[in-house]
């Protein structure tokens, strides 16, 4: 999937369908084919304790356990450095910009669909109840939308193979509770089956990631071709009708079956109207399927690492202490003392230098909350680790 | 439906009623106290860190230690209550010893800390409460002799949760074969409350004995009672898992069906039950009029707070204490009897032996069956509109049990839900008009597009009428009783559910209970659950409230006028809650709810 890959990262979705299975032992936690589902300290804590639990189902569990992984968010800043395992998983792999886990239970309902006048005319005249339900758009299954963005050198299934792999390396105590309750994981040959797995349900994504130019000015020529079948129905109708009048002496049916197919050709070419305007260029048909996004080709992003990027965000909090520092200067003493100090500010902050840890935002924390700020006083490792 | 509901994350009672086995059990009220929380949170920094002062680790730095601590303690006891809650999941070993179901009412949620955005979701007739809604309930009147539970105030508190523990009364003998008292069960699950909620500063309210008025005891004792001592005309048991309530009816009969809900059997039971089709199907009800995050009969979602998380498998909950006033409606009754054997006795098309028949009895029982609208068996007036139809049907049914004729027994069964009140019964000579059942369930008596009369002149097929308008009001009833009849408290625990309390409980106590302008009774509330004011006996024309039975089918004379009608249920208090999935409960017990 060529066009997942942006420069230097590569942009990985894929929606893997979580298992209608039921997990009833409480105390080995087996699933209903006996298959035992690993509890660990995430689950096993003062914030869940799934021991106690009533038998449950995969989507339930898989929920608590995603609950109960550390983000990046929950972690207070004073405890960054110290919580080794228990900072936010995937940022133990250092190629890992971002990941997300997300339980889709559903689509959204949004009531009946919407009607134009003719249509609600026509499906009133055959008798249609509007306390009739309609048919209910559900998926199948719940599934688990896995979405990351990870460096990359180019965008071959070799490169993304070899990410999963890392990934799996540096986080398979967690991948090993979350993948069980995936339909298609095998315990045996965990690894391979967790890459086959993502790449089986993998899917390119139709709104992406940092550049991603999803509105184009231009209008695609399939825009111009879709107009244009749109319209022909609507000129050939009336067409056809009227070289027949001209060549034979038509019947009222045969006039009432073109008036009445010219009605459906207006009401059909209204709503295909509707949409071709309303439609983005690159907004795909359906929310699983990225085809529409190949008229809009996302432009090339420059070729930037997560170290470097990790390194920008720490040099933008140094130049903003550095530029506050600044102001208390005299302006007499400005010009050399600006010099002086920028000098060492190079010195000691290496702008060009992404290979010297300390000097780095560390991987795994956003800007997050202090213990004060969350509430919790001193007792954070206590809620984290009992 | 093409997706299967996820019943392990539904509370039990949600999907099926607790049935006759567990006839037995205890209801908990629990009050988060903040105050208690914080000082039991305290000394728990206290004995962590013993000989350190206020002065040496900082007063705030205790506090918010404190605070910390109190969160913590309400997640531990939240966490431990919800290993607690026995799911709808299918019973794969038999019936449950007991069965636990939990819900919050909305100071609940907000003392668990559920954030604004998600309490700002939920529906205002919820957040304000049956307490605050109790003039448009009717219940205003009866406020004053509330139990305290439900009074905050210097006796009463602030009901947070709901803890319902009910005991299958049938249990097979434990692995040790030893017998245990139903009481010793029930009370050892008592202990383990206490003691978790103690830890977590959670206090248990009052309730009153059965003598009543004095709060003794914390919890409050339910049970369905002994089917035979109700039992009057007949000892028929066509529904053996339905209990009978304090006026002696067998309750529950036409409980709604949705989609989703016993999939097995639902052909079968959605008749009567369902919703039935102008063509005269019946199918079941949308799912979303009874579980949130499903769309409901107008194809809608019903107000739901967010996250989708927090309310999909969830529903409301309406409790309400329901004190039923026996000696006052026997000796209505009685009062009335007279009179109306006398009326049912000039009746000119009455047969010789129906006449025979007829005693002072048999009108006392009429006539409570017309009030209600069924007979104490569960027979619907449909099928058994008289005294003698009754007893004939009665001597049928035993027959049919004692030769073991299933197909008799089936057909008799079927009676008693699959009926139509237009069709059948329009202007209610059956089954009166203003009669409880007929208010609080109409069927398809509201039909908007009601079938056409059929003339001499058509020829067209008759069309059928539907429950349309029925089936945006319909509700879940898991109701149970309480106290003794020889004890002077005793009545019903009223607990309905469903999506929307407004649309669908509120309208009904309102608006057809309450009022009675859709069933031709005016202003005139339902004769037996009606909250109104005692007659004014002081003056000799006032009337009062009345129920009116017209004639018997095909009798062309007055109808017969039930005046002066007494307050037979009296509220002792309630509230609404909301009954959280499986996955809400956790939502909340891990303080991680995010609505954005």
């Amino acid at each position: 999937m060529e066009t997942c890959f942006d420069g230097s990262t590569y942009a990985l979705t894929t929606i893997l369908p979580i298992s209608d299975r039921i997990i009833h032992n409480q105390a080995d936690d087996n699933d209903d084919e006996g298959n035992p589902v690993k509890t660990s300290r995430a689950t096993d804590g003062l914030v869940i304790n799934s021991k106690a639990l009533q038998p449950r189902s995969c989507l339930h569990h898989l929920q608590e356990i995603l609950a109960g992984l550390p983000t990046s968010n929950d972690v207070p800043e004073e405890f960054i450095k110290d919580l080794g395992e228990w900072k936010a998983p995937p940022s133990r792999n250092d190629r890992t910009h971002f990941l997300r886990w997300s339980v889709i239970t559903d689509l959204a309902y949004n009531g009946r669909p919407r009607r134009s006048f003719l249509t609600q005319l026509l499906e009133d005249l055959r008798g249609h109840r509007l306390t009739d339900a309609e048919p209910q758009t559900r998926l199948s299954r719940a599934v688990l939308l896995m979405s990351v963005i990870f460096d990359a050198d180019d965008g071959s299934d070799k490169t993304v193979d070899s990410y999963l792999r890392e990934l799996w390396a540096s986080m398979k105590t967690e991948l090993n509770l979350i993948l069980p309750c995936l339909v298609g994981f095998e315990k045996e040959n965990a690894a391979s089956s967790f890459v086959q797995l993502v790449r089986r349900h993998q899917i390119r994504p139709a709104f992406s990631w940092s550049d991603y130019a999803w509105e184009s000015d231009d209008v695609p020529a399939g825009r111009y071709w879709g107009a244009l079948t749109t319209l022909l129905p609507l000129v050939l109708i009336p067409a056809v009708t009227v070289a027949r009048c001209s060549s034979a002496n038509p019947g009222a049916w045969e006039i009432a079956l073109a008036a009445a197919l010219w009605i459906s050709a207006l009401q059909w070419a209204s709503q295909r109207f509707e949409r071709l305007i309303n439609t983005p260029t690159a907004v795909p048909s359906s929310p699983f399927d990225g085809r529409a996004g190949n008229d809009s080709t996302p432009p090339k992003a420059s070729r930037l690492r997560l170290r470097d990027i990790l390194k920008a965000i720490y040099l933008r909090d140094q130049m903003v202490s550095f530029l506050s520092d600044l102001q208390r200067v005299s302006p007499d003493d400005y010009p050399e003392r600006l010099h002086s100090k920028f000098g060492a500010f190079i010195e000691a902050h290496k702008p060009l230098d992404t290979r010297e840890e300390s000097r780095m935002q560390p991987a795994g924390q956003t800007k997050g909350p202090t213990c004060s700020e969350m509430g919790m006083g001193d007792t954070a490792m206590e809620v984290m680790e009992p | 439906m093409t997706r299967k509901l996820d019943l392990h994350d539904i509370q039990s009672f949600v999907m099926r009623g607790h049935g006759k086995d567990y006839s037995l059990g205890r209801h908990y009220l629990l009050e988060i106290d903040a105050e208690i929380a914080r000082q039991a949170a305290a000394r728990q920094v206290d004995e962590h860190q013993p000989g350190q002062t206020e002065e040496d680790h900082g007063t705030a730095a205790v506090d918010s230690e404190t605070a910390a601590g109190t969160r913590i303690a309400l997640y531990r006891f939240l966490n431990w209550l919800r290993g607690q809650v026995t799911t709808a999941a299918p019973w794969r070993n038999g019936k449950p010893d007991s069965i636990i179901n939990v819900a919050l009412t909305y100071a609940g949620l907000e003392a668990c800390g559920v954030p604004v955005l998600t309490l700002s979701g939920l529906p205002s007739e919820f957040r304000e409460g049956m307490r605050e809604r109790r003039q448009l309930l009717g219940d205003d009147a009866d406020y004053e002799t509330w139990d305290p539970a439900w009074k905050p105030g210097d006796e009463g508190g602030t009901v947070h949760l709901l803890v319902m523990h009910m005991l299958n009364t049938n249990r097979r003998a434990g692995a040790d074969k030893t017998p245990r008292s139903d009481q010793g069960i029930l009370e050892e699950f008592a202990q383990q409350l206490r003691t978790e909620a103690q830890k977590a500063g959670i206090k248990l309210l009052k309730h009153p004995s059965a003598q009543r008025w004095e709060p003794v005891q914390d919890w409050l004792e339910v049970g369905h009672r002994q089917r035979q001592d109700a039992d009057q005309g007949s000892d028929v048991t066509l529904v053996p898992d339905l209990p009978k309530e304090h006026f002696g009816f067998v309750d529950g009969i036409s409980d709604p069906i949705f989609d989703g809900q016993d999939e097995a059997h639902i052909d079968r039971k959605v008749i009567g039950r369902g919703k039935r089709s102008p063509d005269g199907t019946w199918t079941p009800l949308a799912t979303g009029e009874f579980l949130l995050g499903y769309p409901d009969e107008a194809q809608e979602q019903p107000p739901a707070p967010r996250p989708g998380d927090f309310s999909r498998n969830c529903t409301f909950l309406v409790y309400r204490k329901l004190h039923q006033n026996i000696q006052a409606f026997d000796d209505y009754v009685d009062s009335n009897a007279k009179r109306y054997l006398n009326y049912l006795q000039q009746v000119p098309q009455t047969s010789q032996p129906e006449q025979a028949l007829l005693n002072l009895d048999a009108a006392k029982q009429t006539l409570k069956a017309k009030m209600m609208g069924r007979w104490p068996d569960g027979t619907s007036l449909l099928a058994a509109p008289d005294w003698a139809s009754w007893q004939k049907r009665c001597t049928a049914i035993q027959r049919a049990q004692a030769e073991g004729d299933a197909g008799a027994l089936k057909r008799f069964r079927h009676e008693m839900v699959d009926f139509t009140y237009l069709e059948e019964d329009a202007d209610g000579r059956r089954c009166p008009l203003g009669s409880h059942i007929r208010r609080s369930n109409p069927r398809d008596s509201l039909d908007p597009a009601p079938p056409l009369q059929p003339t001499q002149q058509s020829s067209e097929p008759r069309k059928t009428s539907s429950t349309v308008v029925n089936n945006r009001r319909r509700i879940l009833r898991r109701g149970i009783g309480y106290g003794d009849r020889k004890h002077e408290e005793h009545g019903l625990i009223f607990i309905a559910l469903c999506a929307n309390l407004f649309r669908q409980f509120e309208f009904i106590q309102q608006q057809w209970i309450q009022y009675g302008r859709e069933f031709e009774a005016g202003s005139d509330s339902c004769p037996i659950s009606g909250q109104r004011p005692a007659p004014d006996h002081s003056s000799p024309g006032a009337v009062g409230e009345k129920f009116v039975l017209p004639p018997p089918p095909g009798v062309e004379r007055e109808p017969f006028l039930c005046t002066r009608l007494q307050p037979f249920v009296n509220c002792r208090g309630g509230a609404y809650f909301y009954v959280p999935s499986l996955t809400c409960l956790r939502l909340i017990a891990q303080g991680m709810t995010d609505a954005t």
